[in-house]
């Protein structure tokens, strides 16, 4: 009985099977999880337009992974099973150094939007439950890419 | 009717290599890491059509971002050969497209370019060369040119900016000589 509710609130969090495969894979990772309320806990600075693009996002798994430790084809092996989950491509774009890339998926009621930044040190990989508004898309890039490292702001925060 | 075939194919083809001449511009740069690169498809664009408008004028904003089906952005930013690249742009620009505007904005210049096809246009080129940044961008669809400033504002992608000097380098109603000379300039 224990484990049947066990297993019921972990597919409560309805993030893709290939995020989970991904950090069981690499168990050494930074692996976070945010509800819409710690999100909105992480905006130290109160920022409305921050704010404003968290406002429509359930929960989001934050997946890190020192690029060291990741195998030669796995980010092209990655992609190729989101695609499978379902996920379109919607926008990529590269920026001094970083390339980042927006896939979603809706299917039914189910919204999912999944951010993938990938520089020389790290692949993180954000996993989110609802989406983001698509006027709010470049500003969220922007945000994740003039955080000098927003891995480690996340870090610092859960310290 | 053999002719009207061989004049339709000359066109197609002329098409085609109007739209390979960008795409090989594009395809030269954009694994550059020296460049920003932005891709984005028409699924994205397609969401523009769930967004709730908040006045009429933000709906035939969101009306006219629907109907486009991708951009595509190279931007050089500290870059030497700005002018160069600017120069090498247009070049490889035929014809077929037309020149809409010119501006010049300080030390930059900017070309704004279209490609019509059955009437519409389905393609906007915007080239900007300044003494350290190039931008070139491509907007393909169905485009509403009455929106396209807006179009910039409303989407918040680094580059897209620039399409607010379409509106800018516009004559102003009145007749005032500094917004004639910020127009067609060669």
């Amino acid at each position: 009985m224990l484990v049947c509710v066990a297993a019921l609130s972990t597919a409560g969090f309805a993030q893709s099977a290939t995020t989970e495969r991904l950090q069981r894979q690499y168990p050494g990772s930074l692996n976070l999880f945010f509800y819409h309320n710690t999100l909105r806990m992480i905006n130290q600075q109160e920022s409305e337009t921050f704010d404003e693009l968290i406002k429509d996002i359930q929960k989001m798994r934050f997946l890190m992974i020192r690029k060291s430790d990741l195998k030669p084809e796995a980010y092209s092996s990655l992609i190729k099973d989101y695609r499978a989950e379902r996920f379109e491509p919607i926008m990529n774009a590269r920026h001094d150094g970083r390339n980042f890339d927006v896939y979603l998926k809706e299917t039914g009621k189910e919204k999912g939007m999944l951010v993938l930044v990938n520089d020389t040190d790290n692949l993180m990989v954000l996993d989110i439950l609802g989406s983001i508004a698509p006027d709010k898309v470049g500003t969220f890039l922007s945000t994740l890419d003039k955080s000098t490292d927003i891995g480690q702001k996340i870090s610092s925060f859960i310290k | 009717m053999k002719k009207v075939i061989v004049i339709l194919l000359v066109a197609a083809a002329s098409t085609a290599s109007a739209q390979d001449a960008i795409s090989k511009f594009f395809s030269k740069y954009e694994t550059d890491e020296s460049f920003t690169n932005v891709n984005i498809s028409s699924r994205m664009f397609a969401l523009f059509t769930k967004m709730e408008a908040e006045t009429p004028e933000d709906k035939e904003v969101l009306d006219a971002i629907s109907k486009l089906k991708g951009l595509k952005i190279l931007a050089k930013e500290d870059a030497r050969n700005s002018r160069a690249l600017y120069k090498e742009a247009l070049s490889l620009l035929p014809k077929s497209y037309e020149e809409l505007m010119s501006v010049r904005d300080e030390d930059k210049d900017m070309k704004f370019l279209i490609q019509e096809n059955g009437g519409k246009i389905s393609e906007m080129v915007m080239v900007l060369g300044g003494t350290d940044e190039f931008l070139i961008l491509s907007l393909f669809g169905e485009i509403d040119l009455k929106q396209i400033s807006r179009i910039g504002s409303r989407m918040n992608i680094k580059g897209l900016e620039s399409l607010q000097k379409m509106e800018e380098g516009k004559p102003a109603k009145s007749n005032s000589t500094n917004d004639n000379s910020r127009g067609r300039q060669e």
